[in-house]
């Protein structure tokens, strides 16, 4: 449910494919994925499932799966 | 011609670090790796300074490594003490600085203070990276590293300690060395030969641009080159080092040359500084939108890297131009847009060339400002004041 919901909102703030995003998922395989599209789509995140990242969790984050992870400690799910 | 006794020292030293890290495990290896260092650090940098001067230097780094140490994992007010403590110490020295006070030298001040900060920062995100005071020491002090950085992670340093750089790479890292040195005693000086402390005359319109590029070559193959030994060392020794550099001249903004040079102040700046704000921003002033408000935090970001390079008008305009590249190249509008539509016949090419040439000379002006020198920034200042005195 997380990971549906979240690689939906990764494949609109990048303009790729759902199925194209996976756990294993970096910033640096999708194009446009940088710094600064990076807090464009943690805000996003943030909006769509009512949680708040700390400044080292957002910086911490390597891949697709570490954000999933993330979501799911800060929800409970 | 016998090795000047400083290299001696600094293979000495790193070699003793080298075999320490290999070979040793647990505490006595971070213990010999800090050692190490820390007399190599003295034997090149404050062995002729006066006798009180490296205690007190290394005892305000202990004090900052003990605060880490006891903070920097908590989620409450202590752990800024822990982050910010490093900063204050180095603002405390640039400030004493700058008010014409002789200070000692304090070699390599900037790059322990922001590896501290950023041990800091690393810590609070992943406890995990959380270690021994002598590893913290050791890789504050790390002698390749120790006078011009990179700010290399800790979390390298911890990743290097179960798998270390291979042994087999030695030949490659030793090039890597040797073109580090070919960087600095071969293309620096023929670089500043053309900069405009050299042949060419920065005054003249025919020969500004030729020395503001010689300028930009003469800083990026020195500090570049000194950067190739300091991660060719610590790969031998077995610690992976940040790169500091990654062809900056093939980018085509000022962003994206600020991704591939000096990367590791850069995402140092980054994770502290541009991301932390922009999310505040963000959260706080919504209305801002996100263009002005990444504007702002670049002005600001690039505001504080201007003056930690010095307090004069210089560095002030220095830091508000690189802060007005970044932004127009976040949010800018593209001037050449029109040329898109041409692509078959080459516009998106002659588009790329364009901005390519734009962003070499603006940052070969940029370097230029930084290496101006007091009389010409005593010229700077008595233009600006006559302009706001009319």
């Amino acid at each position: 449910m997380i990971t549906d919901k979240l690689n939906q909102i990764i494949a609109e703030c990048f303009k790729v494919e759902t199925g194209n995003i996976t756990r294993e998922t970096t910033a640096e395989q999708v194009p446009g994925w940088d710094s600064i599209s990076h807090i464009r789509l943690i805000l996003q995140v943030e909006k769509a499932f009512n949680v708040r990242f700390r400044n080292q969790e957002i910086g911490k984050m390597k891949n697709v799966g570490d954000l999933v992870d993330l979501i799911s400690e800060k929800t409970g799910g | 011609m016998l090795p000047s006794f400083d290299i001696l020292i600094f293979f000495a030293a790193t070699a003793v670090g080298a075999a320490a890290f290999r070979w040793q495990t647990g505490r006595r290896r971070a213990v010999v790796l800090a050692v190490s260092s820390l007399v190599g650090v003295w034997a090149i940098f404050f062995a002729t300074s006066p006798i009180w001067v490296f205690p007190t230097y290394v005892s305000c780094a202990l004090v900052a490594i003990a605060a880490i140490s006891l903070w920097a994992h908590e989620e409450t007010w202590r752990y800024w003490i822990a982050f910010l403590l490093p900063i204050v110490l180095l603002v405390t020295y640039k400030a004493i600085l700058a008010t014409g006070m002789s200070l000692p030298a304090f070699v390599g001040i900037s790059y322990i203070t922001f590896r501290l900060s950023y041990l800091a920062w690393e810590i609070n995100g992943d406890p995990d990276l959380r270690a021994s005071r002598w590893d913290y020491f050791a890789h504050a002090f790390f002698l390749p590293s120790f006078l011009v950085g990179p700010i290399s992670p800790f979390r390298a340093y911890c990743e290097s300690k179960s798998d270390p750089v291979p042994l087999q790479e030695g030949t490659a890292l030793l090039l890597r060395a040797i073109l580090g040195v070919a960087k600095i005693s071969v293309f620096a000086p023929v670089a500043a030969q053309f900069g405009s402390n050299g042949y060419s005359d920065l005054y003249h319109p025919t020969s500004a641009g030729l020395a503001m590029l010689g300028n930009l070559f003469y800083l990026y193959f020195d500090f570049s080159g000194l950067c190739d030994i300091a991660i060719a060392a610590g790969g031998i020794a077995g610690i992976r080092i940040k790169e500091n550099f990654g062809r900056p001249f093939l980018q085509t903004n000022i962003r994206d040359f600020w991704n591939h040079w000096h990367i590791s102040l850069t995402h140092f700046m980054r994770d502290t500084v541009y991301m932390p704000l922009l999310m505040t921003l963000m959260r706080r002033a919504p209305w801002l939108g996100f263009h002005i408000s990444a504007a702002i935090v670049s002005f600001v970001m690039f505001f504080l890297i201007g003056i930690w390079h010095g307090s004069t008008i210089n560095f002030v305009l220095l830091g508000l131009l690189y802060g007005f590249g970044v932004a127009w190249a976040t949010s800018g509008p593209d001037l050449l847009k029109w040329l898109d539509p041409f692509e078959s016949w080459g516009g998106v090419a002659a588009k790329n060339t364009v901005k390519w040439a734009v962003n070499l000379m603006f940052m070969a002006g940029c370097v230029t400002l930084m290496m101006l020198e007091p009389a010409q920034v005593a010229k700077i200042q008595n233009a600006f004041g006559q302009l706001f005195s009319r």
